[in-house]
């Protein structure tokens, strides 16, 4: 049973991760378009700064979540290299406790956020901001399974007596040290 | 304010994430002060809620574009064309290349991934050492977010309601002294005789395409500056149309860009825009604990005490970022404190500029600082190297990099200079 949450939490976080590329193209081209408007057509859009700053705020909270999967979020990890496989296991699971507690929290209030305030309208679009509040309940309980999962997967390798996490990540298995590096992912292909 | 430093304190040694140890010390010092939870919400929307933040993710995708587009390995040619030839000429060739890169990247660690895959692995066929040709890349990575386009001060501009362009202007003279700084280091080892000569030579047939491949991606931090100088474009368009630029280069003229190549770069600049969005808007919760609690009275109280004496404040400054920096990552303190330390600094007298630029440069010398430096880490593991032998290396080029520092505190000119001649 916990497989299968696991395997569908995969899902959803590769869902977020395409979404958030998408979100940080569709930017983007809004930019791109915003400035065409203003040099070639000489017409400006008014929209444009307000779109931009509400799909970044979208892709903040998705992209959260798609990182944590890949375990790309700053630390000043200096237990990473602490003590013997069984010691990991249960600092990091410690770790996705915490995580797993902020992100219930954030996911509890941002309900309420979207309740209490969501009928309100942006000012130039007139989007209803429930829109742009719900990115952060939405990203606060994406956030809580992913943390649920990891901790369902450090526990269970211990089982198989591996030390790599069964939940599947482009990062997961990386060195602890580098997890540290945001940028771990620019590496360059061989040119 | 002490639960919440301290609380903030453990969880990172703990080893929690950066922005989830912001969010829960705020987490714990709101249900110790009983004042609603509702703010963690409010607050990291709020933190977001800036225009001047979103020239971050264009910058960090344009970086992470021209990366991957083939432009690391032109850049590092264009370098070795230009200083190559003289002795220890791929040495400086590094610097060079660290300098022409943080032209297009906006943080160091994206500098020490694109350079030091090569020169650390290239640089000992030629007869370097190992350990040397590691430190050097490590000590020029720091240029990346100095010289613009540049991360940190975007985030850096968003926190403390400065300009980011002026920001960008100020960087430029402080980065080149910071290249500057490691030649010296290059050229003191040549003066012992300690350099090799160069073996790699570029066939006169391949210079007049070299200078053009430079010439064309040199053009997009060309873009950048004199777009948003001349006022077409505000930093965050002047990004945005950077990554168009990169995007077109990397696909239709230098052709190393393929499609799913192009969508995992789009996906990992988003990643790491999360990663660090998701900070400030933690930095923000407690940000606001802070002032809650009467920081501003505290850092008021520091005009008091460094009275006439804003030259010792801004020594106290640096001395205490780069401690900060050799235990922690010093960036996460300097956009949680800025907001405080600026107005303080401006009542000293102190330019805003001036010491924003200090400030910064100081937090980035803690990302090559030991033991926990992250440029270190991606170093040592490039090269397969111990913490040891690398900083037995790099000492030398951070004690000149402290030095640049003592430069910047003692000439504010070098820092406001530039943005004042252009700017007015």
């Amino acid at each position: 049973m916990m497989r299968a949450f696991t395997r569908a939490v995969g899902g959803l976080v590769r869902l977020a991760d395409h979404l958030i590329g998408l979100l940080l193209l569709v930017t983007v081209a809004v930019n791109a378009a915003a400035v065409f408007m203003r040099y070639v057509v000489g017409d400006s859009i008014s929209w444009s700064e307000e779109a931009i700053r509400y799909l970044a705020i979208w892709i903040t909270f998705l992209g959260a979540v798609a990182a944590s999967q890949a375990d790309e979020h700053m630390d000043m990890n200096m237990l990473a290299e602490f003590g013997g496989a069984g010691f990991q296991r249960w600092h990091r699971s410690l770790l996705h406790i915490l995580i797993s507690v902020f992100a219930a929290i954030v996911t509890w209030q941002g309900v309420r956020y979207c309740i209490l305030n969501g009928a309100q309208t942006a000012p130039t679009t007139g989007l209803p901001m429930v829109f742009v509040y719900s990115a952060l309940a939405v990203g606060g309980a994406l956030l809580f399974l992913v943390s649920i999962a990891k901790i369902f997967g450090l526990q269970t390798s211990a089982m198989d007596t591996v030390s790599v996490p069964a939940v599947p990540g482009p990062a997961g298995t990386e060195p602890a040290a580098l997890q540290a590096v945001p940028l771990s992912s620019t590496a360059e292909p061989a040119p | 304010m002490t639960v919440v430093l301290v609380s903030l304190t453990g969880l990172l040694l703990l080893g929690l994430p950066i922005a989830f140890a912001f969010g829960l010390a705020a987490v714990i010092a709101l249900l110790w002060q009983g004042d609603p939870l509702l703010n963690v919400v409010s607050k990291m929307f709020a933190g977001l809620d800036s225009f001047v933040l979103l020239a971050a993710p264009f910058y960090i995708l344009a970086g992470e574009l021209m990366n991957r587009g083939g432009i690391s390995a032109r850049l590092i040619q264009l370098s070795i064309l230009l200083v190559g030839r003289v002795r220890g000429g791929t040495a400086y060739a590094a610097v060079v290349a660290a300098i022409l890169f943080s032209g297009i990247s906006g943080t160091a660690i994206a500098d020490i991934a694109a350079l030091g895959q090569i020169f650390i692995n290239s640089m000992p066929r030629e007869g370097y050492s190992k350990s040397f040709a590691a430190a050097l890349v490590v000590a020029a990575s720091v240029i990346g977010p100095i010289i613009p386009p540049s991360v940190i001060m975007v985030l850096y501009a968003a926190v403390a309601d400065v300009s980011v362009l002026n920001l960008f202007l100020a960087g430029i003279v402080p980065g080149l002294l910071l290249g500057l700084s490691c030649a010296a280091i290059i050229f003191a080892k040549g003066l012992r005789g300690e350099l090799p000569p160069t073996h790699e030579a570029i066939p006169a047939a391949e210079r007049p395409r070299i200078l053009l491949d430079g010439i064309l991606v040199l053009t997009l931090p060309g873009i950048i500056v004199l777009g948003t100088l001349s006022g077409a474009f505000t930093p965050t368009e002047a990004g945005g149309i950077a990554v168009v630029y990169a995007l077109i280069l990397g696909i239709f003229v230098f052709r190393h860009l393929d499609v799913s190549g192009t969508l995992e770069a789009v996906r990992a600049a988003a990643r790491l825009t999360a990663a660090l969005f998701i900070m400030i808007a933690a930095i923000e919760i407690v940000n606001y604990i802070l002032i809650l609690n009467g920081i501003g009275e505290w850092t008021a109280g520091l005009v008091t005490v460094f009275e006439g004496h804003p030259t010792i404040f801004l020594l106290a400054c640096v001395a205490a970022f780069l401690l900060i920096g050799l235990a922690l990552d010093a960036g996460p303190a300097l956009l949680l404190l800025a907001p405080f330390l600026l107005p303080t600094a401006r009542g000293m007298g102190i330019d805003d500029i001036h010491f924003s630029m200090v400030m910064i440069v100081s937090c980035t010398l803690g990302l090559i600082s030991p033991p926990v430096g992250i440029c270190l880490f991606v170093a040592c593991k490039i090269g397969n190297l111990t913490m040891r032998a690398l900083w037995s290396e790099l000492a030398l080029f951070f004690y000149a990099e402290i030095a640049v520092i003592l430069l910047l505190v003692f000439v504010p000119e070098l820092s406001t200079g530039l943005p004042r001649l252009i700017r007015g």
